[in-house]
């Protein structure tokens, strides 16, 4: 089974985020970039030949953070 | 889509928050035989100046936003079964349940906030593209929503698109800065040459160029 530490660290890579992020600002980045890439997520998005969910990327990022400086939180305490 | 026959050629051009877009946009129509298609608050600033041009809207049917919206519906509803079966859940196993389940609460909430005006930015870049002869999108910035998914879609169509970025002061600077920051430009598919030579050398440029002009943009 692939470690999922190392999974994070490739899907990081693949989504282009640079190295040395806080975990916070990582994971609110990959999931803006890359949640609309699940084949069945693009399905439903995709219009026109455009994944609707790409251009949301900036929007998101303000919206996810929070959830993972919670979890941060929450993992420190 | 092929273009449409006898339609004269022309430009998108939306510099949101671009001090001295107006210019650009009066350069532009000076220099080449193009119309403007513009969006707000281009399409404000260039009216209210009395600068030809059309709004991207113009195009389109009375009853697209209620179309878009039994769109968004429908297309939101497919989302959310997806994600009931799991599907950001095996995109990322390294996050905790509950983490996940938040994150499906807010990309729905980002959904039903977004989804209808992507859709009809879309729709309406594709009926304006269907009347007007689109040869290139000008806009200031691609990150926000509505213009990443109009340069999206119009890349789709294979009409380039030319960023020119904030900070490139419109008026007489120095063209070399021009051409360097242009070639930054990801969705640059023009020569900086011929940017140049479309409105960089404007006669009344190399005067001095109006107070607006000096300052720049933001």
């Amino acid at each position: 089974m692939e470690d999922i530490t190392s999974l994070e660290a490739q899907l990081a890579r693949d989504a282009g985020l640079e190295p040395g992020l806080h975990a916070v600002d990582r994971r609110a980045r990959l999931v803006a970039r890359t949640w609309h890439r699940n084949p069945e997520l693009a399905s439903a998005l995709t219009h026109r030949g455009v994944n609707l969910g790409m251009p949301l990327e900036q929007v998101l990022v303000r919206d996810l953070v929070p959830i993972f400086a919670e979890a941060d939180k929450r993992g420190r305490a | 889509m092929t273009r449409p026959r006898n339609a004269r050629p022309a430009i998108f051009f939306c510099l949101m928050g671009y001090r001295g877009a107006e210019r650009v946009a009066e350069a532009l129509l000076t220099r080449a035989d193009i119309d403007l298609v513009t969006l707000d608050p281009t399409t404000e600033l260039l009216t209210h100046r009395g600068t030809p041009n059309e709004s991207l809207y113009a195009y389109n049917p009375d009853d697209l936003v209620q179309r878009a919206n039994a769109e968004a519906l429908r297309r939101i509803g497919e989302a959310s079964e997806a994600m009931r079966g799991g599907a950001l859940r095996s995109n990322y196993p390294f996050l905790e349940r509950a983490v996940v389940e938040s994150l499906e609460t807010t990309l729905l909430e980002a959904l039903r906030r977004d989804l209808v005006a992507e859709l009809v930015a879309v729709e309406s870049l594709h009926n304006t593209a269907q009347q007007r002869d689109l040869r290139l999108l000008v806009v200031s910035e691609d990150h926000s929503r509505d213009m990443r998914a109009l340069v999206q879609y119009a890349r789709h169509l294979g009409i380039p698109s030319l960023q020119i970025l904030h900070g490139v002061p419109v008026g007489p600077a120095s063209p070399t800065f021009l051409i360097s920051r242009t070639r930054q430009s990801r969705s640059c598919s023009i020569s900086p040459m011929r940017m140049q030579a479309a409105w960089w050398c404007s006669p009344q440029d190399s005067s001095g160029g109006s107070s607006s002009a000096h300052r720049g943009s933001a």
